[in-house]
């Protein structure tokens, strides 16, 4: 048994759920900034952090990575980081306007972005 | 952005990573078809609906930012989604991928938009 205050730090499920903590709410605050530029509308935020999250969730699986590699990364930043609620709010938003074409387009452009960049993803991290 | 919004987008976010790691750990993977993501895509879309009703007069509020950017953002993912349809799609498994993204996208928008209209018929009525 390692008695030193250090050996707490030692214990790596800890360390896992310390890690795991910290990106997550880190993945929220990335994405909220995004969303928040004044660069682009709100909706091109949550677009592009879709898009970049599945990309780099294909590239972490090909590799066959550690559990708690995929607990940080995969569930903790990626996941916090990516949105599925405010991606549904924004669509139908833009619906509840009339604004057919702009719901759809978008819509159509996470799910086409997001699964191309999610095989791309996978195909590099496989290589 | 200041520093309580900045606390409430990564308290909200942590509680929601944390709430869809631990449902990821309860429910067992029955089949092919990705029933987590979609009862865990699905159950935030309904949760945000509730948030966007109930705050539609204050959506300033802080609270609203906590629960609407940080807890069902952060509870709610794109990016298991995305894999997951990439990877029946390499599994060649068509009829999945179909009615997986289909259901993800029709039922979100649907329970969304009710769970808004009940909060706000209720406010009218009150």
């Amino acid at each position: 048994m390692d008695c030193s205050i250090l050996g707490f730090w030692h214990n790596s499920q800890l360390l896992t759920a310390v890690a795991f903590l910290l990106l997550a709410g880190s993945g929220s605050l990335f994405r909220w900034k995004l969303q928040s530029s004044s660069r682009w509308k709100k909706t091109s935020g949550t677009l592009i952090a879709n898009i970049i999250a599945s990309f780099f969730l294909g590239l972490l699986l090909a590799g066959s990575p550690s559990d708690a590699t995929i607990t940080v990364i995969g569930t903790g930043f990626l996941g916090s980081f990516s949105t599925f609620s405010t991606e549904i709010m924004e669509v139908e938003d833009d619906l509840e306007r009339k604004r057919k074409i702009p719901a759809l387009t978008y819509l159509f452009a996470s799910i086409l972005g997001g699964t191309v960049a999610a095989l791309v993803g996978l195909e590099i991290g496989a290589k | 952005m200041n520093r309580h919004q900045i606390s409430a987008v990564f308290l909200g976010g942590v509680t929601g990573a944390l709430a869809r790691w631990g449902i990821l750990k309860l429910l067992p993977s029955v089949d092919q078809w990705p029933w987590d993501i979609f009862l865990i895509n699905i159950s935030g879309a309904a949760a945000l609906g509730l948030a966007v009703g109930f705050f539609a007069r204050s959506p300033q509020k802080i609270l609203f930012l906590a629960i609407s950017t940080g807890f069902c953002g952060a509870f709610t993912t794109f990016s298991t989604f995305s894999v997951d349809i990439a990877s029946l799609i390499r599994d060649k498994q068509y009829f999945t991928t179909v009615s997986f993204l289909t259901s993800s996208v029709f039922c979100g928008l649907l329970i969304y938009y009710l769970s808004k209209r009940s909060i706000q018929s209720r406010r009218e009525n009150s």
